[in-house]
């Protein structure tokens, strides 16, 4: 079966480059960010068992960290996993333009990977207004003033992105739906086609 | 190039994989994320923002909201997004160098804030 008209085999081929598997090369670091991502999704889907956006949102932290069996733990996961996600996609990317891997034909790759960061700094923000305190009902209002500032299209785009938050609390249905739905679908997405495109536009190089 | 088969692959991101949960569980274990203040309680008279957005934050407390908000974080995400083609116009050289400027400026701003917000107070 020819590689190059599968999509599966792209993403996990039968083989590899040698100078794909020199770990001082690559440091791992885009496969570490897509473990994160997983523990992510995991630890997110069970603390969905028990979080409760809008109003309660605060409480309902407060009860998974501290009465939930293991809650608190899943929920420290999930935090540390995504602080450590944003500092692994910055290193990956650091790492590209170390061994110039962003050169021709890698450049739509390149973008991709650009936006995945911005996905990541995304979900890391709706997180933090997903809390419910005081401080991302702060941070939902700042967002929701920048976004006014864009002219024609800002307020609509606020509403779009935030809904209607509160000013002691950012957390809202619509923050919610992004963070847990919508972001890391389109982020896992786009994460499987960085993953193909990376074996397509052919692979690792050694320096 | 010599060409190996997948499990080398898999052997060495299992081994990573194993190394990250590790060390993720063990922060996990040892550092409780802060979960900041009620909204029941007294307004806090100065909010921080979360580390990742410390940059943003001091942008904010020195420059119009639109140049600290929305015209500088364009330019950086455009530069950045625009490296292949910086380094096609003006060099390799000259198109990480302006990479590079763009990301130093980022961290300034990010030990900025950590200076400011979250280690001087």
């Amino acid at each position: 079966m020819n590689d190059s008209k599968n999509f599966v085999n792209h993403i996990r081929p039968r083989f590899v480059p040698e100078g794909a598997l020199r770990v001082l090369y690559t440091f791992c670091l885009g496969g570490v960010s897509f473990l994160a991502f997983i523990v992510l999704g995991v630890t997110g889907l069970l603390l969905m068992f028990h979080y409760q956006p809008g109003d309660n949102a605060f409480s309902s932290i407060l009860t998974i960290s501290s009465v939930i069996p293991y809650g608190g733990v899943i929920r420290n996961l999930h935090y540390w996993a995504g602080q450590l996600m944003v500092v692994t996609v910055n290193l990956h990317m650091l790492r590209v333009v170390w061994t110039h891997s962003y050169k021709p034909p890698k450049q739509l790759n390149w973008l991709v990977g650009v936006g995945l960061l911005i996905f990541v700094l995304f979900l890391d923000f709706t997180g933090y207004l997903l809390i419910g305190s005081q401080e991302s009902g702060a941070a939902a209002t700042v967002a929701v003033n920048i976004l006014g500032l864009i002219r024609l299209i800002g307020s609509g785009l606020a509403q779009i992105l935030f809904g209607e938050p509160s000013v002691l609390s950012g957390s809202t249905l619509v923050v919610y739906v992004w963070h847990c739905v919508a972001l890391p679908m389109v982020a896992f997405l786009l994460q499987l086609y960085h993953f193909w495109r990376v074996r397509r536009d052919g692979g690792v190089r050694p320096l | 190039m010599a060409r190996l088969p997948l499990k080398h692959l898999t052997e060495k991101e299992g081994i990573a994989a194993l190394f990250f949960l590790a060390f993720c569980l063990g922060l996990a274990l040892m550092f409780q994320p802060s979960v900041g203040t009620s909204n029941q309680a007294p307004s806090v008279s100065h909010a921080v923002a979360p580390w990742i957005f410390g940059p943003f934050q001091i942008l904010l407390l020195y420059l119009p909201p639109r140049v600290g908000a929305l015209l500088i974080p364009i330019l950086i995400i455009a530069g950045i997004s625009g490296l292949p083609w910086l380094v096609d116009v003006l060099g390799v050289k000259w198109g990480q160098r302006i990479f590079m400027t763009l990301f130093v400026f980022v961290c300034a701003l990010l030990l900025w804030f950590v200076v400011k917000e979250l280690w001087w107070t």
